[in-house]
């Protein structure tokens, strides 16, 4: 049993697990992570930067290329006008979700684990919704007239559909990029005036001294950032849910069969925080390992997250259930035809991989063991991430391409430019995280600290005695 | 604030044993009228005949039942997702979520006779009258496996028993720890809920389609369980901040409870607010938009006249005002405000429930002549008076019984002291 409890058995206690491990003290913490960005990266940062740098050429040829020669370079055909470009949009937005949970809502709820990981999933929030932004941009063709998905008064009076969910989920993305940013910087500023006193020479503490906003730590200064971040919190989680819903809705209010259902918003929420703590493991664990943070983020952290990552795969695998149930109950011969083209038909292997990654492969996680064995949740999240994947696919393709006319039904494979486009995207995402481990705290210092026994105003320095409840002398380790 | 005066010692071993000579009036009142209502009650199920009467009656019973059923299958909630979360905060209530959660059997008992008595059974559900006269359309020859009467009574009692079971275990387990001081049941009971929670969800799931979607079997929506899951958390949390404030009244949890999980205790009542109107909103947003037939029905049956300000006060009711006003932290910290918030929680609950119910009894019983059926609103009066007497009645008689919080919860020390 992971918790230790005492003895005594009139009146039993268990003690929570320690969040940091080996007692380690504040400088311990400061150091550590400071060092990161301070000393010269590991080898292997390289050994992964450089591929990344390349993938994001590969990018940007393949986005130069489509711009050049048009959207035809893509497989879209007539009935699949939504491929990959929107599949990878959905799948990319979906993982900007665990940041901002981890950081609002699991603040909110007085989640004292977060800490240890919300900075790194804040940033990798950013990164994958940067991902995800290049898709609807580049998907209207001219991409020089993008300007016009932004309300702004023109000279031919032409304005956005307002009531189209896809230009709600312009605001809401946009929205919820600003929101987060903001968010993640609040949360830097403290560990970036602790960079700032630590540096020694001219343009780097210049940069984090003018970053770090001319930050003393005081009173006065705390106060106001404590109240600043719990508004920011408070503002962050309707958000959470907002992005995830609209993008839902572009879905959701047509009326094509496998789209058109009332349980996609909640569904794809909780898909989003699925598919997003899934991501934040698969960066997280290897960070651990080579930057020697197993004191910081321990077993217990990915413990938790693997269990939410049970959960929230559980709740999607309830969606899937109620979606087909419904589609067969509710006696519409065209959605039953969609559900049985997705679980039957031509892309049924894709439904299989979906469910497969998503429900079944989760599942594992009710064993101690296997949240526990490091390379069975990496295995697991490399699931998740692909299942995510293949959910969005299913979704968007299979809808469409077999809908109400079989005359106009057709078959959608994706080009070298779509592939190499989605790939390359990869490049960008862990090439701006390998920067911010470069450059930034990968981990929060000043809320770490908070969550040390030694911040607890009754903490007592080893070797201290005082009374416990029954007004028995007991050290403060508990033992009498 | 109990969070740094509470020592352990002061909590004896034993727990606070509440005296139910204390509510006696209330017991006794609730046992008359209950008593009354029920005679009643059971008078026009047996001996109504083929009457209006007893067809309008039969959507006023499932409509007060039903609204009990949210009520205690949403303390089974709070019980499994403290336990499965590993949560300290709120073991100073915990036992009065598990006495709840154990109501469940007491409203599957009160269902039974709409479900068991052929003239009320059909006046509710169409697709049982239609199976039974044989005048079966296309559309239910469809859903025939799972519209079938056989297949109805079995998920009832799977329902039943489940969601009973689990009550009564975790109850158990916890007065067993409360007896020992051992730490195992904490341990047992973690195991489990997380192992229940599934159970649960698929319950509450099903008997919302079973006894309120299936009231007109053409309509469904795929968010229907998520929908009757979020209001049914909610209130029960009202349920649970009531109930502590009428123990503190009378002495009780006076040193256990603190000012520190009223305020927990309402945000979660907001936090369940708001994620209610993001549910309810989803689905009418998604119909309205896409405009299918088959769909609408539902909200233009409840858009037509009267019915259109019922729907218009639960946009209100149900959530701008309980938000606005469960927004401020005064509002959660001050125990009179927030009882008048749990109240009115319950109160547009119970509305909540009349409006997914009743709409469809006036075309159900008139075959489509009278949107609302005169003088039912005098049966509707009886019913919810009868069941909140008889649910009143056997939730404070469970209090007495044991421990009003587990006392030798190994995480109590943890409650105590809790600090938002």
């Amino acid at each position: 049993m992971a918790e230790a409890s005492t003895s005594d058995t009139a009146r039993p206690v268990i003690a929570r697990e320690s969040l940091v491990l080996n007692e380690r003290p504040m400088s311990w913490v400061t150091n550590r992570i400071c060092g990161i960005v301070e000393n010269r990266q590991p080898f292997l940062w390289w050994v992964l930067f450089v591929p990344c740098v390349m993938l994001m050429g590969v990018l940007g040829y393949c986005l130069a290329y489509l711009v050049a020669t048009g959207v035809g370079v893509w497989g879209n055909n007539h009935p699949v006008g939504w491929g990959w470009a929107i599949t990878n949009f959905v799948f990319w937005i979906g993982i900007g979700h665990a940041g901002t949970l981890i950081s609002a809502i699991l603040f909110l709820t007085r989640q004292k684990w977060r800490t240890s990981v919300n900075r790194a999933a804040e940033a990798m929030t950013l990164f994958a919704v940067i991902c995800a932004g290049i898709f609807p941009a580049i998907h209207v063709g001219r991409f020089w007239m993008v300007w016009f998905l932004a309300p702004v008064p023109n000279a031919n009076g032409i304005w956005q559909n307002f009531k189209s969910p896809l230009l709600w989920d312009v605001f809401a993305v946009s929205t919820y990029f600003t929101v987060s940013v903001i968010f993640w910087y609040v949360g830097l500023i403290p560990d970036l005036a602790t960079l700032r006193d630590r540096a020694k020479r001219g343009i780097r503490k210049a940069a984090y001294g003018f970053f770090a906003l001319g930050w003393r730590g005081g009173n006065r200064q705390w106060r106001h950032y404590e109240m600043a971040y719990l508004l920011l919190a408070a503002l962050s989680t309707p958000l959470v849910l907002s992005v995830h819903s609209v993008v839902s809705f572009d879905f959701a209010t047509s009326i094509v069969p496998g789209w058109h259902t009332t349980i996609f918003p909640p569904y794809f929420v909780a898909g989003a925080i699925f598919g997003g703590f899934a991501m934040v493991l698969t960066l997280m664990i290897p960070a651990r390992k080579i930057y020697g943070l197993q004191d910081l983020i321990t077993p217990k952290h990915i413990d938790n997250m693997a269990k939410i990552i049970l959960l929230t795969g559980t709740i999607v695998g309830y969606a899937y259930i109620m979606e087909l149930f419904i589609s067969w109950y509710g006696g519409n011969k065209y959605e039953q035809a969609a559900f049985a083209n997705r679980t039957g038909g031509y892309y049924s292997w894709a439904y299989v991989c979906m469910f497969t990654c998503n429900v079944i492969v989760p599942q594992l996680f009710w064993f101690r063991y296997c949240r526990h064995n490091l390379w069975i949740v990496m295995a697991v999240c490399m699931c998740v991430n692909a299942g995510m994947w293949f959910e969005r696919f299913v979704i968007i393709v299979t809808s469409i391409a077999q809908d109400f006319l079989p005359g106009a039904w057709d078959f959608y494979h994706p080009s070298w430019v779509e592939i190499w486009t989605f790939v390359g995207t990869f490049g960008l995402f862990l090439g701006l995280f390998l920067l911010f481990i470069r450059f930034f705290p990968v981990i929060a210092m000043s809320e770490i600290k908070g969550v040390l026994p030694k911040s607890d105003p009754h903490y007592l320095p080893p070797g201290t005695f005082t009374h416990d409840a029954e007004g028995r002398e007991i050290d403060n380790d508990g033992e009498q | 604030m109990a969070d740094h005066g509470a020592t352990l010692a002061e909590f004896p071993i034993e727990g606070e044993r509440v005296e139910v000579s204390k509510f006696s009036r209330i017991i006794l009142i609730a046992a008359i009228i209950g008593g009354i209502g029920i005679v009643v009650s059971l008078a026009i199920f047996l001996f109504g005949g083929d009457s209006q009467v007893r067809k309008s009656f039969s959507y006023s019973w499932l409509f007060a039942c039903f609204y009990f059923f949210t009520i205690a299958a949403g303390g089974l909630f709070w019980v499994l997702l403290h336990h499965a979360s590993n949560s300290g905060w709120g073991i100073a209530v915990r036992r009065i979520m598990e006495h709840l959660a154990n109501m469940l059997p007491f409203t599957f008992l009160l269902l039974m006779p709409i479900l068991l008595l052929k003239t009320p059974r059909e006046a509710l559900y169409e697709w049982m009258h239609l199976l039974s006269i044989g005048e079966v359309d296309a559309l239910l020859a469809a859903k025939a496996p799972y519209l079938t009467l056989g297949f109805f009574f079995v998920r009832i009692l799977f329902y039943a028993f489940a969601l009973s079971g689990i009550a009564y275990l975790l109850r158990r387990w916890s007065l067993q720890q409360d007896r020992t001081g051992d730490v195992r049941p904490t341990f047992l009971a973690r195991r489990f809920s997380c192992g229940f929670i599934p159970v649960f969800a698929i319950s509450v799931t099903f008997i919302a389609v079973d006894l309120l979607m299936c009231l007109d079997y053409t309509w469904f929506s795929t968010m229907w369980g998520v929908y009757i899951f979020a209001g049914s958390a909610l209130s029960s949390m009202a349920v649970i901040i009531l109930t502590v404030t009428a123990l503190r009244s009378r002495g009780y949890l006076g040193k256990v409870v603190s000012m520190q999980h009223y305020h927990t205790m309402g945000k979660l009542m907001f936090a369940f607010t708001v994620f209610w109107a993001y549910i309810a909103f989803s689905q009418l947003f998604l119909y309205w938009y896409a405009k299918i037939t088959e769909e609408t029905k539902f909200y233009i049956l409840r858009n037509t006249e009267g019915w259109h300000f019922v729907s218009l006060f639960l946009v209100f009711g149900h959530f701008l005002v309980p938000f606005a006003f469960l927004l401020r932290q005064r509002a959660k910290k001050d125990v009179r405000q927030i009882c008048a918030a749990a109240v009115w929680v319950l109160f547009v609950h119970m509305i909540d429930i009349y409006w997914i119910v009743m709409p469809e009894r006036g075309p159900s019983i008139t075959k489509g002549e009278l949107l609302t059926i005169p003088g039912a609103l005098f049966l509707d009066v009886i019913a919810i008076v009868t069941v909140t007497a008889a649910m009143v009645f056997l939730y404070l008689r469970s209090m007495g019984k044991y421990s009003i919080y587990p006392a030798r919860d190994p995480r109590l020390h943890e409650s105590v002291r809790l600090i938002n």
